[in-house]
């Protein structure tokens, strides 16, 4: 990757770490057929590979605030990309071993079930998020829906509310923190060494 | 399991050249926690860096979209409205709901040979029920009952009557009074017609003891947990509740409903319609009074959720979770213990109480709130 490119790079994911939901569809949009390309090596059913593609997604999305500082995106988002692969495999253990040497890709069964699962996790997900959203201070809350309701960067947000950038982008952090917080407790994330953010 | 084998073993199942033997070693020997980190470590050296030449998949976007909903502040979730059958139906239904219960064993017997897996978590909801305690101290369980006469105490007629109990004098009464208890344990309710006709909707872990028949110059009865009255007007023969033996609340004719659980700090009386004093103090249709230590008068209370436990509901609008989970407790008879104090959350919306506990957990998790069951102990984490 050459200097500029990595400086472009860079400047992307500091827009996403601003909460910019426009830079992150472009990044998806880049990145998701290499690491759909990742899991599917790893994992052999095409539902359950959406399944992670999206548990990976939102793993990269919880860590945002973080992502500006990762100077080696590869593999920061391989070790996501292993472990969502890691915890889907663990989960559906017992329907892939029944099935023995015949897991075909598109199994109708498989694929029902799956997605009630997926979609229970996903709620479960969300709920665990709307719940720390309901611990927040007032002010705490308020920022955070500016950011995510109104979709509006650190700057609009201090600019609103009369407060400093600093503090807003601290606050959002805090606030992700304690996302990530519960999320690590229930096993939906992974923890991400700051090795790879320094490497 | 040799480190090597557990390496030859994820790289073959990414290249897919194991045998099925091996893919059954794959999945019960290195999908495990223990081998996650030297899993996650081979599986990262298999991917591929090249760039890769398929092209974005539009059918993806969706995808995206729900990644972007995961941390969306939730727009205010409805709870489902469910109408309670009781409700709907009258205390009739309920009758159905004795009868049923044998024909309800019969099937949950037979069920359990076809799914053993169905009845292993399921804890059902509280169900109409009571224990009778007659005045010479016998007990008698009124949930596997059918109508009839359930006993004659001193010239009443004890009988079970689609569901409720109701006492009719058949004959003379004799010397003292004697004394009735009925006491719904968690997870039963019942209604009972007091001998002047007084009906008396009993919610679960409570109790009333009353005389088998009203004589004197006033009917009194003693209650604990909750209840609603409706009471038959008698001006020449007034009547008294006595509330924990603390709160004395007297009664022309009027609807009203006491709760004084043991572990509810305050004993709340609410008038639905005519006139009671509670402990010396008039109070007025819609208004509640709260006996701490004094008489404390609140104008306009929640009429709704006072009442929803008669209506069959839950009702969650501006309970605080403690308060839900004492319900729950007394409901489904189960323990509720928090692990790290009690969350501080307000609900809303309301639901029936004719569900499973799952059913409800189902809806208390959407709205937030995080729990472990473990038979029936509920813990409820932060």
């Amino acid at each position: 990757m050459s200097t500029s490119e990595k400086h472009n790079e860079k400047e992307l994911l500091q827009r996403i770490a601003e909460g910019d939901e426009q830079i992150f569809a472009r990044f998806f949009k880049e990145k998701s057929p290499l690491i759909q390309h990742w899991i599917r090596s790893l994992v052999k059913d095409e539902t359950g590979c959406h399944e992670v593609l999206q548990d990976v997604f939102i793993q990269i999305w919880v860590y945002r605030d973080k992502l500006a500082t990762v100077d080696n995106l590869i593999p920061w988002l391989k070790k996501v990309t292993t472990h969502q692969c890691f915890k889907h495999l663990t989960r559906w253990k017992t329907y892939y071993s029944r099935s023995g040497g015949d897991i075909a890709f598109h199994s109708d069964d498989l694929s029902s079930d799956s997605r009630v699962d997926d979609h229970l996790s996903f709620k479960e997900m969300q709920s665990i998020i709307q719940g720390v959203i309901n611990t927040l201070t007032p002010q705490q809350k308020q920022i955070y829906q500016l950011s995510r309701e109104d979709g509006l960067n650190s700057e609009q947000i201090a600019s609103r509310l009369h407060l400093s950038r600093g503090h807003v982008r601290n606050t959002i952090s805090i606030i992700l923190a304690l996302i990530r917080t519960h999320l690590l407790r229930t096993g939906k994330i992974t923890f991400i060494g700051w090795l790879i953010f320094l490497k | 399991m040799e480190k090597e084998e557990i390496i030859y073993l994820i790289k073959g199942y990414a290249n897919n050249s194991l045998n099925e033997a091996e893919l059954q070693t794959f999945f019960n020997e290195v999908i495990k926690e223990e081998n996650k980190e030297l899993y996650q470590e081979v599986a990262a050296t298999l991917l591929e860096e090249a760039p890769v030449l398929d092209s974005f998949d539009e059918k993806l976007w969706p995808l995206f979209e729900r990644v972007l909903q995961v941390d969306r502040p939730a727009i205010k979730e409805e709870v489902p409205k469910v109408n309670h059958f009781l409700r709907k139906w009258g205390w009739a239904a309920a009758a159905a709901v004795i009868f049923c219960i044998g024909l309800g064993a019969y099937f949950l017997t037979a069920n359990r040979n076809i799914a053993p897996v169905a009845l292993k978590t399921e804890i059902t909801p509280g169900k109409n029920g009571a224990i009778l305690m007659l005045a010479d101290g016998s007990k008698v369980v009124l949930d596997s009952l059918g109508n009839g006469i359930v006993a004659s105490q001193n010239g009443a007629q004890v009988a079970l009557k689609n569901g409720e109990l109701t006492y009719d004098q058949v004959g003379n009464v004799s010397g003292e009074m004697v004394y009735n208890t009925m006491t719904t344990p968690k997870g039963r309710e019942f209604r009972i017609t007091l001998p002047d006709g007084t009906q008396v909707w009993l919610n679960s872990a409570s109790s009333i003891r009353y005389p088998t028949i009203f004589t004197g110059a006033e009917r009194k009865v003693e209650v604990n947990g909750e209840a609603y009255f409706e009471v038959t007007k008698n001006e020449k023969q007034p009547f008294r509740v006595i509330v924990n033996n603390r709160v004395e609340i007297e009664v022309l004719g009027t609807h009203f409903n006491v709760n004084a659980y043991r572990n509810e700090e305050i004993i709340k009386t609410t008038l639905l319609e005519g006139s009671v004093r509670v402990n010396g103090i008039v109070i007025r249709p819609g208004q509640q009074a709260q006996v701490a230590e004094s008489v404390y008068v609140v104008s306009n209370p929640d009429i709704d959720k006072v009442m929803a436990w008669k209506n069959g509901l839950f009702y969650f609008e501006g309970s605080t979770l403690a308060e839900i989970m004492r319900q729950v407790e007394r409901w489904y008879d189960i323990e509720v213990v928090y692990e790290n104090g009690i969350p501080v959350r307000e609900f809303e919306g309301k639901m029936t109480r004719g569900v499973s506990l799952d059913g409800l957990l189902m809806v208390l998790q959407k709205l937030g709130v995080h729990y472990r069951l473990e038979g029936r102990k509920l813990f409820i984490m932060p």
